[in-house]
């Protein structure tokens, strides 16, 4: 089910409604049944991995948790990793591994009959199952937090069951961990108004980024890509402009709607963005840009690669940007675009030292340097991104081909100025909200203001939705990952 | 508590409201070119892609067929990303009304309607066709079709506020045809943008070539819809005029393409018209459609063929 369909309009005021009247002893299955639904609306047999997935790591937790033997921890531990990425990998990476394997024979000039079976289902595997690099992250997280002794097994397979998929954050996170989440399913929560307030701001700001923004970006840049080399020039320039705010709104969007979502039920979640497009360098953009997935890989990744000098410094930085990138998707230009990032956070980091001392030998102010740090950080987005974007390596290399191409200045593809002109408008009206009131505080827009305001600003977000609001009710982008 | 629920219904009630007002208002003007395929049910049909979208023009078939007894209305319901498959032939199927008489069913063929993006599997040519007008709209008869607006639509409802009817050249008919006219009060189809259009046609079909591919699904499912559609009424297979350099271009994405519907014709017993030969009979205004007079042109070569046709088989089967 879509958060951006007339599907969910229904479903969420109606789960809403049942979930305080319900007594608090009923709200764990209530929640769960309602999860459950959520995620079969869409594909129903999928729901078999889910659960899956959930069964595994709750037997596992609570085994590694009840053993005092450190081989049988172990054991366990390594059962839940394996059949979570056992999932990730039969399911999303099999056919993309198959094919680059063959790829690979076939360089070396050794017939691989099969290769175009493969490559005729290689589609249909990315588009399946949603959400499994989300709740498959997750799940691992919690039996590694058992395993370091970080938190106490679930011992109520209800609960467990609910941790791996809860709906808000169930298709494309934020990816929760077991020692934040759990506790709040347990709490008895009382309807209070501030948090229904709060929660349904985020969730309406979240709809306006997805249907009003996201969406118009997304017809620009779906017509650039669908013909790249017959869009030379200024449009492809104007497409990955466009590109690096869609993914950003598409996602943020999503995010907003599922925190508020759960903040209405008294639940909170880890906020997955903090102005990210603002960043002045692209360290500091990883720690801004969906939060929930970096901090992951930080504590169960790079830590433990880095610690007790496994790994240096630069190959660990490599190694994982390289498995975030290709977290998001089974193709080689997702593996690209986190190599490429990995690059130049390495280039960022050595460099920052002479960078600096350059810096104060010319003079320039923080003001001025900050500005230089987020131009470099921000464009160095926009060109990754294409790979991010791009269908295959070979149309994101002919993208930077062309991207340059001067002469091509015929930029309204589309044959739509006012909605050109509108797409610009949008973006610098939505930046300039998230500059002032941070992604975390969008509910400041109607609180402490008077009424006057706060309805001006009720019948503003009206208009606007209705007028500008596209019915395409495309999936969220980071519904594939 | 109390306040903020009542809060919160008025809200959702302006918000609906005012949407439900505008998808109203937008309905009983100019929707898009789409639009009037979606909004009423047919007695007969023309499928296919986008030439025969433009190249065929119902009324004149309904003119010469009605003395036939042939189900009234015919409806265009071909569009550009019309391809044979599942999500097609379903919005066939939903398309046609009650029986009230011989319904036709003109079905035109090129190897583009057999073809998808290299890599693609059954599912994702489904989801991809899912996509499409024909697989998001819930209702294909109703007018107006509020279902259609809410699912389809591809722009914000602001236009139905603004006079805007789209590009002059181009008319949408009730009965689904888009006719493109080279003359619209001031505004001329110049022969040299239509050259342009031509070689940008010709680049763009060169470049699909390396990128997509003749489908097995699509073939599987534009037998089902033969087989569906023969036992509704009579089906005629055609193939559109079209330049020669496209016709070219065609034949070297599918060589055997001729061969193939020909065996189709001769297996499935539907008479097949090749209007790819003769070229420059019928003008295109882009190497690949028909522009309205060309249309109107073909169209009446078409339903002379068909008439001929049902009274030869007529007059066979009276034997």
């Amino acid at each position: 089910m879509l958060f951006n369909s007339f599907q969910f309009l229904v479903f969420f005021p109606l789960v809403l409604v049942l979930y305080y009247v319900l007594p608090h002893r009923f709200r764990w299955l209530f929640l769960l049944l309602a999860s459950y639904f959520f995620y079969a609306s869409g594909e129903p047999y999928l729901i078999a991995l889910l659960m899956t997935s959930t069964l595994v790591d709750y037997y596992c937790g609570l085994k590694i948790g009840n053993s005092m033997d450190p081989k049988t921890k172990k054991i366990f531990l390594w059962t839940s990793i394996l059949v979570n990425l056992g999932i990730l990998v039969s399911f999303k990476y099999m056919f993309f591994l198959l094919d680059s394997f063959n790829g690979l024979l076939g360089q070396m000039g050794i017939e691989v009959a099969a290769a175009e079976k493969i490559e005729g289902y290689r589609i249909d595997q990315i588009l399946l199952p949603i959400g499994i690099s989300f709740y498959t992250f997750q799940t691992m997280s919690y039996t590694i937090d058992v395993y370091r002794g970080n938190i106490r097994p679930e011992r109520h397979l209800g609960h467990f069951a609910l941790f791996v998929a809860f709906f808000p954050q169930l298709v494309a996170g934020p990816i929760e961990r077991a020692s934040r989440l759990l506790p709040q399913f347990k709490k008895i929560i009382f309807p209070e108004v501030q948090q229904l307030r709060r929660g349904l701001v985020l969730m309406a700001w979240g709809f306006f980024l997805k249907v009003v923004v996201a969406d118009r970006l997304g017809i620009y840049v779906d017509t650039a890509y669908a013909d790249i080399e017959g869009n030379q020039g200024l449009p492809l320039m104007l497409a990955a402009l466009f590109f690096t705010f869609q993914i950003y709104f598409d996602f943020a969007g999503y995010t907003y709607i599922a925190l508020g979502a759960a903040r209405t039920m008294g639940i909170s979640l880890i906020n997955n963005f903090n102005r990210p497009l603002f960043s002045q360098s692209i360290a500091q953009f990883w720690q801004r840009w969906h939060i929930s997935l970096t901090q992951w890989i930080r504590d169960y990744l790079y830590r433990p690669l880095r610690r007790n000098g496994h790994m240096g410094r630069l190959p660990s930085v490599l190694l994982v940007f390289t498995i975030m990138g290709l977290w998001h998707g089974a193709n080689w230009t997702f593996v690209v675009w986190g190599i490429l990032n990995a690059l130049f956070l390495i280039v960022e980091i050595s460099t920052y030292s002479p960078r600096q001392r350059l810096f104060a030998t010319l003079g320039l102010t923080s003001r001025a340097i900050g500005l230089m740090g987020w131009a470099a950080a921000f464009g160095f987005m926009v060109l990754s991104l294409i790979f991010f974007r791009a269908p295959s390596l070979g149309e994101a290399i002919l993208y930077f081909k062309n991207l340059f191409i001067i002469p091509n200045l015929h930029f309204n593809i589309l044959d739509n100025y006012f909605e050109l002109v509108l797409s610009f408008l949008l973006i610098l009206g939505v930046q300039s909200v998230h500059y002032y009131k941070g992604n975390n505080g969008i509910y400041g827009l109607i609180e402490d203001v008077p009424r006057w305001r706060r309805w001006s600003i009720y019948v503003i977000y009206i208009v606007l939705i209705v007028l500008f609001g596209l019915n395409r009710q495309q999936n969220f982008i980071y519904f594939q990952f | 508590m109390t306040k903020l629920i009542l809060k919160s219904v008025l809200f959702c009630s302006l918000l609906g409201g005012a949407y439900f007002l505008l998808v109203d208002r937008l309905s009983q003007g100019f929707v898009d070119m789409y639009y009037p395929k979606f909004t009423q049910e047919a007695g007969s049909l023309i499928i296919g892609l986008s030439r025969a979208d433009q190249g065929i023009d119902p009324q004149i078939l309904e003119d010469r067929l009605q003395g036939d007894g042939c189900a009234m209305p015919m409806v265009n319901f071909a569009a550009n990303q019309n391809y044979f498959g599942e999500v097609y032939h379903r919005a066939i199927q939903e398309k046609l009304g009650p029986i009230k008489g011989q319904r036709v069913f003109i079905v035109s063929v090129s190897p583009g309607s057999f073809s998808a993006p290299k890599g693609f599997g059954d599912k994702g040519i489904r989801t991809l066709d899912g996509k499409m007008a024909i697989g998001k709209a819930g209702d294909f008869t109703s007018k107006p079709n509020y279902n259609y607006i809410m699912n389809c639509y591809g722009m914000g409802l602001y236009t139905a506020l603004i006079d805007d009817r789209g590009w002059a050249n181009l008319v949408s008919h009730e009965n689904g045809w888009n006719e493109l006219s080279l003359e619209a009060g001031s505004s001329t189809i110049s022969r040299a943008l239509m050259l342009d259009w031509k070689k940008q046609n010709l680049a763009y079909y060169d470049r699909q070539l390396h990128k997509s591919e003749i489908k097995a699904h699509r073939k599987e499912w534009f037998l089902k819809t033969l087989d569906h559609l023969k036992g509704e009424g009579t089906v005629y297979l055609i193939r559109m005029p079209v330049d020669t350099e496209i016709l070219e271009f065609e034949t070297q994405s599918w060589p055997g393409f001729t061969a193939y519907i020909n065996s189709i014709s001769h297996e499935k017993k539907i008479p097949y018209f090749d209007y790819t030969q003769g070229p420059g009979t019928f003008a295109t205004y882009d190497g690949s459609h028909l522009h309205g007079e060309s249309a109107k042109a073909f169209t009446e070569l078409l339903a002379r063929d068909i008439v001929e046709h049902r009274r030869k088989h007529l007059a066979w089967e009276g034997l």
